[in-house]
């Protein structure tokens, strides 16, 4: 009797992988040219976007150009809403998985944050060598920084999908609401204004929102003369997307069974 | 070696703790071993199989599981339909652990389940007995040490010609490896007979072991109150006289067609005994179906089975053309006509 079981890590890295792969053939394989769609969605924005702005002939916002202004907080955006609001539907996707113990329910959640956070990177490599490609100065001067802020922004979208996707399953109109609110967001981070317009005090309030700081942070990589918001926190970010990831992990882990079992 | 240690399981609905369906249980399924699960409806057959392949955690107590255990039935569910069979089981083989070999088996598993070019179109082209073969296929070539399932039921498949090769093809999965099943139904225990050596057989919460699967299935027999349709109506009441005895007759015969013709409209094949035949068949071709009584099966040439899971015969409304046959052929034997 050749009896051979496998380390629980063992389990979770094969289990993992074989679902990133599943999840990554199935999402480009979705219609005729899911990969279109892929980089369409961001290119409409930014265009549409960087269209109004030389409409209104503003060339520059905070000292550096619009274009960069404008790509740099669109793909910081994109890398958290993607996140979030693929990973809330990781759930809804896996529940025929669950017949195999080996596949809890927070994994295709988790392998769903990797492959869109992937995604964005690759997303974002194209479409700024696309923008290079016009002659716009797209190579960010502190690289780093721009990581660092891009990974805060991937951990606080794959924190809040983590918990709306339980939300989804146990407490409905919340995670109606952790959906909806995404999409408000696109206006309350200073993707298509900059918060420093807000007057006074309700400035305050916008500073509020993580994603702002993020956003920010990830404008002053790209271009270190940028007039960066004087309040700008890259731990404040950091600080909400630790707690909302470890939060959302720890719901996962107390309703495990109730999640394999909801309807 | 599987083994249960003072299992309890019981389901929480709605913040309210269900009843327990498994009290206290231990268990110890030795390697290789072919176990038939018995017990009437609700008794936890399901629940235990979910436990021993780790779907379900125990409220209670400690199940410690020394192989490497599949639940094959459920791999039919779990296929994402947009992806071609081949990517599908590529997944499943990468989720078991197959790495370095995975090549090997996708050809192993391409070559049993017989499916040809399909095998490379997505799953929703798929017919299911397409779909159970590659189930089937993915089950043997992952060559686990234990096969758990709830009804292993291969007939009606394109890989399996009749009964036969479907019994030959369970036996070549199981050749290296034990099995646990469930039976719900008298065809299923037909099943456990013919595969299964020791029974559980599942009580009031317990489950008893039992070296042979005869006796767990005797057991299980026993315990149970013997089966009639209607007969909840006759025993609640006891009419006196003559007239609440027909009407109450009435009652029944209309009841139990009304269950007979909504079982074959949901699909499970139906056939009508002799004394309730006219009502139930006049009533059924209201609305367009057509059942059958053992005689017309016989001659159509098929003979119900032992312990006879009935038949149900359809009509296509527009051309007026039978459809039926295809269940005759699955569930009856065919038989020579004799002239």
């Amino acid at each position: 009797m050749t009896t051979q079981t496998r380390s629980s890590a063992l389990i979770t890295y094969t289990t993992w992988k074989a679902l990133f792969l599943r999840a990554a053939v199935n999402s480009l394989s979705k219609g005729r040219v899911a990969w279109f769609w892929l980089l369409a969605e961001p290119i409409a924005h930014i265009v549409l976007l960087m269209w109004v702005f030389t409409v209104l002939r503003v060339r520059s916002i905070g000292g550096i150009s619009t274009a960069i202004w404008v790509m740099a907080g669109m793909l910081a955006f994109f890398m958290f809403r993607r996140t979030a609001a693929q990973s809330m539907m990781g759930l809804k996707g896996g529940k025929s998985l669950f017949a195999f113990p080996q596949i809890r329910p927070v994994d295709p959640v988790l392998v769903s944050t990797g492959l869109e956070g992937f995604l964005m990177v690759v997303i974002s490599i194209v479409l700024l060598a696309g923008a290079w490609l016009y002659g716009l100065a797209v190579i960010p001067v502190d690289p780093l920084a721009v990581i660092e802020a891009m990974f805060g922004l991937w951990l606080f979208g794959a924190g809040y999908g983590l918990i709306s996707s339980v939300a989804n399953e146990l407490a409905p109109p919340v995670g109606l609401f952790l959906g909806f609110m995404l999409r408000p967001l696109y206006f309350l981070s200073g993707v298509i204004f900059p918060i420093t317009f807000i007057p006074y005090p309700y400035r305050e309030w916008a500073l509020l929102n993580p994603l702002v700081h993020g956003l920010e942070a990830t404008r002053l990589g790209f271009a270190p003369y940028y007039h960066v918001m004087p309040e700008m926190s890259i731990s404040y970010l950091y600080g909400w997307a630790l707690l909302t990831f470890f939060f959302g992990l720890a719901l996962h882990v107390n309703y495990a069974e109730r999640l394999a079992r909801a309807k | 070696m599987i083994t249960l240690v003072n299992v309890s399981k019981r389901y929480v609905t709605d913040h309210v703790p269900g009843p327990w369906v498994l009290n206290n249980v231990s268990l110890t399924i030795p390697p290789m071993a072919r176990v038939g699960v018995v017990g009437s409806k609700g008794s936890g057959k399901t629940t235990l199989l979910r436990l021993i392949t780790g779907t379900e955690t125990p409220t209670k107590g400690k199940i410690e599981r020394n192989a490497r255990i599949a639940m094959p039935t459920k791999y039919s569910r779990s296929f994402q339909p947009l992806l071609t069979g081949r990517q599908n089981a590529k997944f499943i083989c990468r989720i078991n652990g197959s790495v370095d070999d995975l090549e090997e088996r996708l050809l192993a598993i391409e070559s049993l389940a017989g499916l040809g070019e399909k095998f490379e179109k997505p799953m929703n082209t798929y017919t299911p007995a397409m779909k159970l073969s590659m189930g089937f296929a993915l089950s043997v070539e992952l060559n686990f040490d234990m096969y758990v399932s709830d009804a292993f039921n291969f007939s009606g498949s394109t890989a399996f010609k009749n009964d036969e090769a479907a019994d030959a093809a369970i036996e070549k999965m199981i050749s290296h490896s034990g099995i646990i099943i469930a039976s719900k139904n008298v065809k299923g225990e037909a099943i456990l007979k013919r595969h299964c050596k020791h029974g559980i057989w599942l009580h009031d919460g317990n489950a008893e072991w039992f070296d042979d699967i005869d006796d767990a299935i005797k057991a299980n027999r026993n315990s149970q109150p013997p089966k009639s349709v209607g007969n909840k109506i006759s025993q609640e009441v006891r009419p006196e006289n003559e007239l609440a005895k027909k009407s109450l007759e009435k009652i029944r015969i209309l009841s139990s067609s009304l269950t007979i013709v909504a079982r074959g409209l949901n699909g499970s094949p139906v056939v009508v005994s002799n004394k309730e035949s006219a009502r139930i068949i006049k009533a059924a071709s209201h609305i367009g179906m057509s059942l059958l009584t053992p005689e017309q099966v016989a001659e159509q040439g098929y003979r119900i089975p032992e312990g006879a899971i009935p038949v149900l015969k359809k009509k296509t409304a527009d051309s007026g053309e039978e459809i039926g046959l295809y269940d005759l052929e699955i569930q009856c034997q065919k038989t020579e006509l004799n002239a």
